[in-house]
C-alpha cells in the first residue's frame, strides 16, 4: 500500500511538472476540421503583401459566442448572425464604420425634390446561389416582409413607407407617408439583407429559418447544430471574390473556452468580452496575437420612464441626485480591469455619432446629490429597476449603481427580466429606471425614434415638453445633415437639462486575431460586427 | 416478476403525463409568453394577440394539454418549435446522444471506481488510505463543475494538449466532460459506499460470519456488499438524475449542444414546445432509470424481489377471504 501511495505521489509531481513545463502555443490543425489544409501566413497591414499561393484552400475560423436560433434575419442580428449575413447577402448599400457609402445590389438613388419617394437603380446581371436573377421584386419583397412583420424592430424601422412600384426590373420606386431621413440608412441594418424573392415564396417555414439563398459571396454550406455554420466561396460572386475559400463560424459561447481554442489556434479571429482577456491580449499575453478595437456606438445608460402608471420618477430632484450619485469614472475602471474597453458617456448619443453634441457627463458628487434630495423633502427613496441583460458586465455595473444610490439614501432594486418580461414591462410601463444598453446605427434617428409620441418604449418623452416632442418629431424630416445635426444637437441638450436620461458608459467591441491576419476597419460595420471579405 | 416489470412500465405513461400536465401549468401560470419574446418590446397587444391566436396559446389550457397529450400518443409528435418552425424531435434527437454519451459514461465510471474505493476504504477503516479517500471525497464535493472543467480544459487541452477544448465530433472531445461531470457523483458515492459498508460489517450477521472462519473476501462481498448496496444504488439513481439536468454547465464550458443547453435556450426564448419536449424526454428517461433501480434492489435484497413476486399472490388471498364471508353467508 505504502508503494502504491509512493508511485501515485511521483506520478502527480510528474504531471504538475509536465504542466507548468508547457509554454507558447503553436497554430496547428483545427481538431475539428480534419481535413483543412494549412493555412498561409497572411501578410498584417503594417507589411506589404506577397502574392497569396495558389491551389492552396484558405478557410478563416470566426469564434462567436451564442448560437442564433435560426437564420431568419428579421429576428436575429446578433453578432454571430451579422457575420453569416454579410457572408451570404448583400445590402442595396452598405455603410462603414467611417460611415462612407458602397454600393452593392443597388447602382445608385435618387430623393424626389418634394421627399415623396425614393427610386433606387438596381444591379444587374446578379444572381442568388440558386441561379436565379436578382430584380425589383426581391427588394420590394424585402420591404414588405419587413413592414407586414411584426417581429422586432424591423416593423418599426420600416413602417414609414406607403408603398412601392417596380417600373422595371432593375429599378424600384419606393414612396413615403412622410419623408423620413434614416430611411436610406436603415437600408444598411441587418433586417434588409436581400434574399430571393421566389426562393422564401416556395420554402417551408422550417427552410426559411435554417436555409438561406442570397447573392453573397459565400453561400451557407451547413449548419452544424450548436457547433458551427460552413459557409463555401461563392463563385458566381458579382463584385471581388475574397480569399478565403470557406469561412466556418464556430459557436463557444463560454469566453473562457472560446480563448482557449483561440490560443490553441484552432480559431483565427474571436470575440473578446471579457476586458481581463482584452488586457492580456495587449500586452502580449497570447502569442503572435493581438486585440482588435473597433470603435463603435454602443452606450449604456439609465433611462427614465417619463410616460406611465408610476409617477415616482416625475420629481426632477431624483432625477438631479441620482445623476449625481453615480461614479461613471469609477464604474468604468472597475469594469475596464485595466483595458481601455469602457469610458465615461458625456450623451444621450455616443462622441463617434456624426450628430453628437458634447452636453457634459454629470459631476460624481454623492453630497450634492444627498443635499438636493433634503431640499427637496424626499427621504428613503426606493425603486425596483427592471433590467434585461445577458451581459454579466452591465449586471456588475448595475450593482455598482445599485451601490453608489446607497450611499445618498436611495435604494434600488435590481430585477433581471428575461426578454419576454422585459418587452412586456416596457409595453405596460412597470419598468421604471431601466439601465440599458443602446447600440445605434449611423443615424442618431434609431435612438431618438423611440423617444416619440405614440411610441410604446419606454423612453417616450413626457408630453408636458412639447418642445423636445417637436424637435424630435422635425430632426427625421430634413434630408440635409447639418439641419438634422442641429436638431439633434437641441434634443440631446434639452434631455440633458431634463435629465431625462443618465449616460453611463460608452464601450467597444473588441476581437482577439492572429497578428498574421490583415484587418483593418473596412472589415467591421458600425456595430462592430465582423465582415470575413479579406480579399488578399 | 415479469408482471411486476410490466406494470412498472406501463406506470411510466401516466407519470409522463402528469409530468407534462405539471410543466404545462407552471407554463400557464409563469407571465410572459413566446408571442411577447418573439415579437419584442415594441410590439402592440394586438400583435401579441394576434400571433398567440396563431400559435394556438390562446385555448384553454385544458384544451392546449389535450390536445398536446392526444397529439403524442396517437402521432408520436411533441408539437413544432416556435422559434425554429421544426419538429421538435428533430431538434432534440441529436442533441440526446451527446447529452447521454456524458451522463451513462460518467455514471458508469463513477460507478466501477466509487464502489471499490470505498469498499477498500471502509474495509482499511481508519488507515492512510481511508484519509486519503476522504480527503478526496471532500475536495471534489467541493469543487463546482464548471471550475473543475476549466482546470482541466486549461492544462489537458491547452498545456499539455493532450485532448481538444471543445466540440464533439470524436471520442477524445468527450474526455474531459465526462471527467468533470464524473468527479462529483464519484466522490459522492464513494463516500455513500464507505458509510454504508461501514454500518453493514457492524452488524452481528458479520460477526458470525467471520467467527465462521470464512475468508475476508467472502465476509466483504458475499455477505456484506449486498446489503451495502442498497442506498449506494439509490444514489447512483439520483446522480444520473442529476447530472441529465445539470449537464448544461458542462455542456457550455465545452461548447457541446446537448439538451441541457438546448432546454436552456428554449427557457430564454420562452419556446414552451421545446421545454416540454425535452422534460418529456428526460422524465422518461428517470422514470426507466427509477425502474432499473428498483430492479437492482430485487437483485440484492431478496426479500425485495419476494415482495415484487408475492404482491401477484395478495389478490388471491384477499379473494379467498372474500370467498370465505361469503360461504358463510350462504350456509
Amino acid at each position: 500500500m505504502k508503494q502504491a501511495i509512493l508511485i501515485l505521489l511521483a506520478l502527480v509531481m510528474l504531471l504538475s511538472m509536465a504542466a507548468c513545463g508547457q509554454s507558447g502555443t503553436q497554430n496547428q490543425p483545427a481538431a475539428q476540421n480534419p481535413d483543412k489544409p494549412a493555412q498561409t501566413g497572411q501578410p498584417s497591414s503594417q507589411t506589404t503583401p506577397d502574392k497569396p499561393e495558389e491551389n492552396v484552400y484558405r478557410v478563416l475560423r470566426y469564434g462567436g459566442s451564442m448560437e442564433p436560433a435560426n437564420v431568419d434575419n428579421q429576428q436575429n442580428f446578433g453578432q454571430v448572425s451579422s457575420v453569416l449575413y454579410y457572408c451570404t447577402a448583400d445590402y442595396l448599400w452598405f455603410y462603414d464604420i467611417e460611415g462612407n457609402t458602397h454600393f452593392q445590389l443597388a447602382t445608385g438613388y435618387e430623393l424626389a425634390d418634394d421627399l415623396s419617394h425614393l427610386t433606387v437603380h438596381l444591379r444587374e446581371g446578379v444572381k442568388f446561389h440558386n441561379g436565379n436573377d436578382f430584380t425589383g421584386e426581391d427588394v420590394i419583397f424585402m420591404l414588405e416582409r419587413a413592414a407586414g412583420n411584426f417581429i422586432h424592430a424591423a416593423h418599426v424601422r420600416c413602417v414609414d413607407f406607403e408603398k412601392t412600384n417596380c417600373p422595371d426590373p432593375y429599378t424600384v420606386e419606393i414612396y413615403f407617408n412622410e419623408y423620413n431621413a434614416s430611411f436610406i440608412d436603415r437600408m444598411s441594418t441587418p433586417p434588409f439583407f436581400i434574399w430571393d424573392k421566389e426562393w422564401m415564396e416556395a420554402a417551408t417555414d422550417e427552410q426559411k429559418v435554417t436555409e438561406l439563398n442570397g447573392t453573397g459571396p459565400y453561400y451557407l454550406d451547413e449548419w452544424v447544430v450548436g457547433t458551427k455554420y460552413v459557409l463555401k466561396r461563392n463563385d458566381n460572386y458579382w463584385g471581388e471574390k475574397p480569399l478565403y475559400d470557406e469561412v466556418d463560424i464556430f459557436f463557444i459561447p463560454e469566453p473562457a473556452t472560446r480563448m482557449m481554442e483561440f490560443e490553441l489556434g484552432n480559431l483565427d479571429i474571436c470575440e473578446v468580452t471579457q476586458p481581463s482577456t482584452v488586457t492580456k491580449l495587449a500586452n502580449g499575453g497570447y502569442d503572435n496575437s493581438t486585440v482588435f478595437v473597433v470603435p463603435t456606438q454602443t452606450l449604456v445608460g439609465f433611462k427614465f420612464q417619463m410616460n406611465g402608471p408610476t409617477a415616482d420618477f416625475w420629481p426632477k430632484p431624483v432625477r438631479e441626485a441620482i445623476a449625481h450619485a453615480i461614479d461613471t469614472e469609477g464604474i468604468c475602471i472597475a469594469l475596464n480591469e485595466g483595458s481601455d474597453t469602457y469610458k465615461p458617456a458625456t450623451s444621450s448619443l455616443s462622441e463617434r455619432n456624426w450628430a453628437y453634441q458634447a452636453t457634459g457627463a454629470f459631476e460624481y458628487n454623492p453630497e450634492l446629490s444627498k443635499k438636493i434630495l433634503a431640499d427637496a423633502g424626499i427621504t428613503n427613496f426606493e425603486f425596483t429597476s427592471g433590467m434585461y441583460t445577458s451581459n454579466p458586465l452591465q449586471v456588475s455595473a448595475a450593482e455598482m449603481i445599485q451601490e453608489n444610490l446607497n450611499q445618498v439614501g436611495i435604494t434600488m432594486h435590481i430585477e433581471t427580466l428575461n426578454a419576454s418580461d422585459w418587452s412586456k414591462g416596457n409595453r405596460e410601463f412597470t419598468n421604471p429606471g431601466v439601465l440599458v444598453s443602446t447600440s445605434i446605427g449611423l443615424d442618431p434617428w434609431d435612438m431618438f425614434n423611440l423617444w416619440l409620441p405614440p411610441s410604446t418604449s419606454i423612453m417616450r418623452a413626457p408630453e408636458e415638453n412639447t418642445e423636445l416632442i417637436a424637435l424630435l418629431a422635425e430632426a427625421n424630416t430634413y434630408p440635409d445633415e447639418a439641419t438634422r445635426a442641429a436638431k439633434f444637437k437641441q434634443i440631446q441638450q434639452i434631455i440633458h437639462d431634463e435629465i431625462y436620461f443618465i449616460p453611463v458608459y460608452e464601450s467597444s467591441v473588441n476581437y482577439a486575431v492572429k497578428t498574421d491576419l490583415p484587418l483593418d476597419l473596412s472589415l467591421f460595420d458600425f456595430m462592430g460586427s465582423f465582415r470575413p471579405l479579406i480579399y488578399k | 416478476m415479469i408482471r411486476y416489470v410490466i406494470k412498472r412500465i406501463l406506470w411510466i405513461i401516466p407519470t409522463v403525463l402528469g409530468v407534462i400536465l405539471l410543466l404545462s401549468a407552471i407554463n400557464e401560470i409563469m407571465p410572459g409568453g413566446p408571442a411577447e419574446s418573439m415579437l419584442g418590446s415594441q410590439a402592440t397587444p394586438e400583435a401579441v394577440a394576434e400571433l398567440e391566436k396563431e400559435m394556438g396559446l390562446d385555448r384553454p389550457f385544458f384544451v392546449q394539454y389535450a390536445d398536446y397529450v392526444w397529439t403524442l400518443i396517437t402521432t408520436g409528435s411533441l408539437g413544432n418549435s416556435y422559434v425554429y418552425k421544426m419538429p421538435v424531435w428533430k431538434m432534440i434527437l441529436p442533441r440526446i446522444w451527446p447529452t447521454a454519451v456524458i451522463t451513462l459514461c460518467s455514471a458508469f465510471l463513477s460507478t466501477v471506481i466509487a464502489i471499490p474505493l470505498g469498499i477498500l476504504s471502509a474495509t482499511r477503516h481508519r488507515t492512510i488510505f481511508d484519509y486519503s479517500g476522504t480527503l478526496f471525497c471532500i475536495i471534489f464535493k467541493s469543487i463546482p463543475n464548471f471550475w473543475l472543467a476549466l482546470l482541466l480544459l486549461s492544462l489537458f487541452a491547452v498545456k499539455l494538449r493532450w485532448v481538444p477544448a471543445s466540440g464533439y465530433s470524436t471520442p477524445a472531445h468527450f474526455i474531459l466532460p465526462i471527467f468533470s461531470t464524473t468527479m462529483a457523483s464519484l466522490a459522492g458515492t464513494m463516500r455513500m459506499t464507505r458509510s454504508s459498508m461501514l454500518e453493514v460489517v457492524r452488524q452481528d450477521y458479520i460477526r458470525t460470519a467471520k467467527s465462521k472462519g470464512l475468508s475476508p473476501r467472502d465476509v466483504t462481498y458475499r455477505h456484506a456488499l449486498k446489503n451495502a448496496l442498497i442506498p449506494v444504488v439509490t444514489m447512483i439513481g439520483i446522480y444520473v438524475g442529476m447530472s441529465l439536468a445539470g449537464s448544461v454547465i458542462v455542456e457550455t464550458i465545452f461548447a457541446i449542444p446537448g439538451l441541457g443547453t438546448t432546454m436552456v435556450k428554449a427557457i430564454n426564448q420562452n419556446d414552451y414546445i421545446v421545454t416540454q419536449g425535452i422534460v418529456t424526454v428526460c422524465g422518461t428517461f428517470l422514470t426507466i432509470v427509477t425502474l432499473i433501480t428498483d430492479l437492482v434492489y430485487a437483485f440484492l435484497d431478496p426479500r425485495i424481489m419476494a415482495q415484487y413476486k408475492g404482491s401477484n399472490k395478495a389478490r388471491p388471498k384477499k379473494q379467498r377471504a372474500a370467498g370465505k364471508l361469503a360461504g358463510a353467508g350462504t350456509t
